[in-house]
C-alpha cells in the first residue's frame, strides 16, 4: 500500500510482500464490492475538483 | 486498583457539526447561508421548540453570536440543532447504549439528508447546497465531532485535575482507537509527504489537555460544562460531571461508529474502578498520533513510558486485554450496557487490523473504505499523485450527505456493509426518544406541555411559566442528572396536553421549582414566596 508520494514507511520494507498480496486481493473484491461507487466517482471525474475544492473552503469550527 | 466509591452509567450524548457550503461560491464564505436554509428546512420537516434568546439578531440581521445559533430542540427524539460557527451542528439525545448512539446519529443524519434534499429541490443547479459528514475542507479548516460521557465528578477531577496517569492512560487510549475511530484523510498540512493518513482530526491536535475546542486543540479536553450541571447529582447523589470527548472523527460505517463509543464506555468505567495501568502511557502522545495517522500501513510504531515500541494496533490489544479482564471480573454491570458485545466487536476489528483484512476492514471502518475507494480510483484513472485535487475532491464526496453524489451512502445502499442496527431501530430513535435517559422526559414535556408556555430549554433544564389571572409565574424544572426522567420513571405521566394547574402538579412531581426572580412578560417580577419546606406551600405574588 503507498500512501506516501515520495518514500516508505523505514518499518515497511519486509511487509512489503504481504502488503502487495493484500492491496492485490483488496483490488479484486473492491472491484464487485465498490462499483457502487462508481457513478459518483465517475462524475467527480468529469468535473472540475479544483472548483469544487475552492468552494468548500469554510469558517473553522470546534 | 485504586478504585473510587462511585460509579454511574456511562451515558453518552454527542455534539457534532457537518460541513456545508454552496456549490459555485469559490471563495468561499456562504457556509452561514448553507447551514441557515438547512436548519430551516429540518425545521419545516421535524418541527422544533426553538430557544429564540439565542436566536436574537444582531443590527445587521445577521446572528449577535456566530456560536450557538438558532438552537431548537426536536420533541420527535429529545435531539437539538443549531448553527455554530456558520455549521449545522447536530445534538443527539443522550443513550445509554452504544448501539443506541449509531441508531440515533443515523436517523439524525437520515432527517438532515432529506432537509437537503428538500431544500435543494427548490435551488438552481448551480446554487446546490452541499453538505459533508467530515471533519476539515482540506484547506486547513476543521470542526469537531464530539462526544459527551456522563462520569462521576470524583474521576473527571482525577483525569483532568490531581491524577497524571490517568491523564496519560486517557489521552493513551483514545489516540490509539484512532485505528478504528479514523475516517480518513487525503494529505497533511503538516507533512506534505503524507498521501493519505488514518484521522481527520489528528493533525489538529495540538496540545495534551484544555478547555478550548477551536483552536490549539487538546486530545483530552476539560471543558467543564452542563450535560449535566456542574452541581448535578444522581439518583444516589453522587456528584457527577460531563468527560467531552473532541478528539475522533466524524463516523458513517456503522462499526466504526459503534466503536467510537463502546470502548470508550469501558475505558471510562475503567478509570472509574481505577484499573488504570500506567504503562499504557504513552511517551509522546501527541508524536504517536501524528506517527500512527499518517501511516495507514498500521507499521508505525510508539514508544510507551516503559520503553515498550508499540503500533496503534498492539497498545490497543493491551487495552483491549485489560478490558477483557474488567468486564468478565463484573467491573462493568450496571455502567455500560452489552459490555460483553462491545468487547466482541472491538476485539474482532483488532484481529483484522493486526492481519490487516483490508477487505474485511473495509466493511466495517470507515478510514479503510474511503482508501480503497482512492485506491481504485488512482488505478483506474492513472492518477499517482496523491496530490491530485480529484483525490481530495473524492475525499470530500465520501461523507457527502447528498445520496444521489455520497459515495459513503451509494455503498451502503448495495448493503455491503456490516451493519449493528437496523433500519427498524434507526427510524425508531428517528421519531421517539431513547427510554433511559432524560432524553426521554425532555422530548415529552416538548410534545405534551403548549410551546407558548415553555420559556426556554437546555440539556440541564427547561423553564416555563404559567399565566395566572392577574401574574405569571415562573417555574424551572432541574434536569442536572441524565438519569431523571426515564420513561420507567415518569410511568404515564406525561400524556395529553398539560397546562395550567396540571403542569404546575407535574412540575412539582418532578422536583421542579418556581423560579421567582424572572421578569415576567408583562414587566413585572413574578416572586413566588415559600411559608415552608415545600415549594407549593406558599404564594406568589408580582412586584
Amino acid at each position: 500500500m503507498r500512501t506516501r508520494q515520495d518514500r516508505e514507511h523505514p518499518d515497511d520494507s519486509e511487509r512489503q510482500g504481504d502488503d502487495d498480496a493484500n492491496l492485490e486481493r483488496l483490488r479484486q473484491q473492491a472491484d464487485d464490492f465498490l462499483a457502487a461507487g462508481d457513478a459518483a466517482i465517475e462524475r467527480a471525474l468529469s468535473s472540475d475538483s479544483e472548483a469544487f475544492l475552492r468552494s468548500s473552503r469554510q469558517l473553522g469550527g470546534q | 486498583m485504586n478504585g473510587h466509591r462511585h460509579r454511574t452509567p456511562k451515558i453518552c450524548g454527542a455534539d457534532i457539526e457537518l460541513g456545508n457550503f454552496i456549490v459555485g461560491s469559490e471563495q468561499g464564505g456562504r457556509g452561514a447561508e448553507a447551514a441557515s436554509a438547512l436548519l430551516a428546512a429540518l425545521h419545516d420537516q421535524v418541527g422544533a421548540v426553538s430557544d429564540w434568546r439565542s436566536a436574537a439578531t444582531g443590527a445587521d440581521g445577521g446572528p449577535r453570536n456566530r456560536r450557538d445559533w438558532r438552537r431548537s430542540h426536536f420533541p420527535s427524539n429529545g435531539a437539538c440543532a443549531y448553527i455554530d460557527l456558520e455549521h449545522l451542528e447536530l445534538c443527539l439525545p443522550e443513550v445509554g447504549s452504544a448501539w443506541d448512539h449509531v441508531a440515533a446519529w443515523h436517523g439524525m443524519l437520515g432527517q438532515v439528508q432529506r432537509a437537503l434534499v428538500a431544500v435543494n429541490a427548490a435551488r438552481a443547479p448551480e446554487d446546490r447546497i452541499r453538505v459533508t459528514v467530515n471533519n476539515g475542507d482540506g484547506l486547513g479548516n476543521s470542526w469537531g465531532s464530539h462526544l459527551d460521557f456522563l462520569v462521576t465528578r470524583e474521576v473527571f477531577d482525577d483525569a483532568v485535575h490531581r491524577r497524571p496517569h490517568y491523564l496519560g492512560w486517557l489521552a493513551a487510549f483514545q489516540i490509539s482507537a484512532l485505528v478504528y475511530t479514523g475516517q480518513g484523510r487525503v494529505g497533511s498540512h503538516l507533512d506534505p509527504t503524507v498521501g493519505y493518513q488514518i484521522g481527520q482530526r489528528a493533525d489538529f491536535l495540538e496540545t495534551m489537555i484544555a478547555p478550548q475546542t477551536t483552536f490549539r486543540r487538546p486530545v483530552v479536553n476539560t471543558r467543564d460544562e452542563a450535560l449535566s450541571g456542574r452541581s448535578a447529582l444522581g439518583p444516589d447523589g453522587v456528584p457527577l460531571a460531563r468527560l467531552h470527548v473532541i478528539c475522533f472523527d466524524s463516523a458513517l460505517a456503522q462499526v466504526s461508529c459503534l466503536l467510537r463509543v463502546g470502548p470508550m464506555q469501558l475505558a471510562l468505567a475503567m478509570l472509574e474502578a481505577g484499573a488504570v495501568n500506567p504503562e499504557r502511557c504513552l511517551d509522546d502522545p501527541l508524536g504517536a498520533l501524528r506517527r500512527w495517522s499518517h501511516d495507514p500501513t498500521l507499521a508505525a510504531k510508539a514508544t510507551t513510558i516503559g520503553g515498550a515500541s508499540l503500533s496503534a494496533v498492539d497498545l490497543q490489544r493491551r487495552f483491549f486485554e485489560d478490558a477483557t479482564r474488567f468486564v468478565e471480573a463484573g467491573g462493568a454491570e450496571g455502567q455500560v450496557p452489552h459490555a460483553e458485545r462491545i468487547l466482541a466487536i472491538w476485539g474482532e476489528t483488532l484481529d483484522l487490523l493486526a492481519r490487516r483484512d483490508w477487505p474485511a476492514l473495509a466493511s466495517r471502518l470507515d478510514w479503510v473504505l474511503k482508501l480503497t475507494l482512492l485506491e481504485r480510483t488512482r488505478r483506474r484513472a492513472g492518477l499517482d499523485d496523491w496530490s491530485s485535487p480529484v483525490l481530495k475532491h473524492l475525499d470530500h464526496l465520501y461523507g457527502e450527505l447528498d445520496p444521489e453524489t455520497g459515495l459513503f451512502w451509494a455503498i451502503a445502499g448495495q448493503g455491503g456493509l456490516d451493519r449493528v442496527v437496523t433500519e427498524r431501530e434507526i427510524e425508531h430513535l428517528t421519531s421517539e426518544p431513547p427510554a433511559d435517559t432524560r432524553a426521554y422526559g425532555r422530548a415529552m414535556l416538548l410534545r405534551h406541555v403548549p410551546v407558548d408556555t415553555i420559556d426556554s430549554v437546555d440539556w440541564d433544564s427547561l423553564r416555563f411559566h404559567l399565566r395566572r389571572r392577574h401574574r405569571v409565574e415562573r417555574w424551572k424544572l432541574d434536569l442536572g442528572s441524565p438519569l431523571d426522567l426515564t420513561r420507567d420513571s415518569l410511568g404515564g405521566r406525561l400524556t395529553g396536553p398539560i397546562d395550567g394547574d396540571r403542569l404546575e402538579a407535574l412540575l412539582l412531581s418532578l422536583g421542579g421549582e418556581p423560579d421567582p426572580w424572572r421578569v415576567s412578560s408583562a414587566g413585572t417580577v413574578a416572586v413566588r414566596v415559600t411559608t415552608g419546606d415545600d415549594p407549593y406551600d406558599g404564594y406568589t405574588t408580582t412586584i
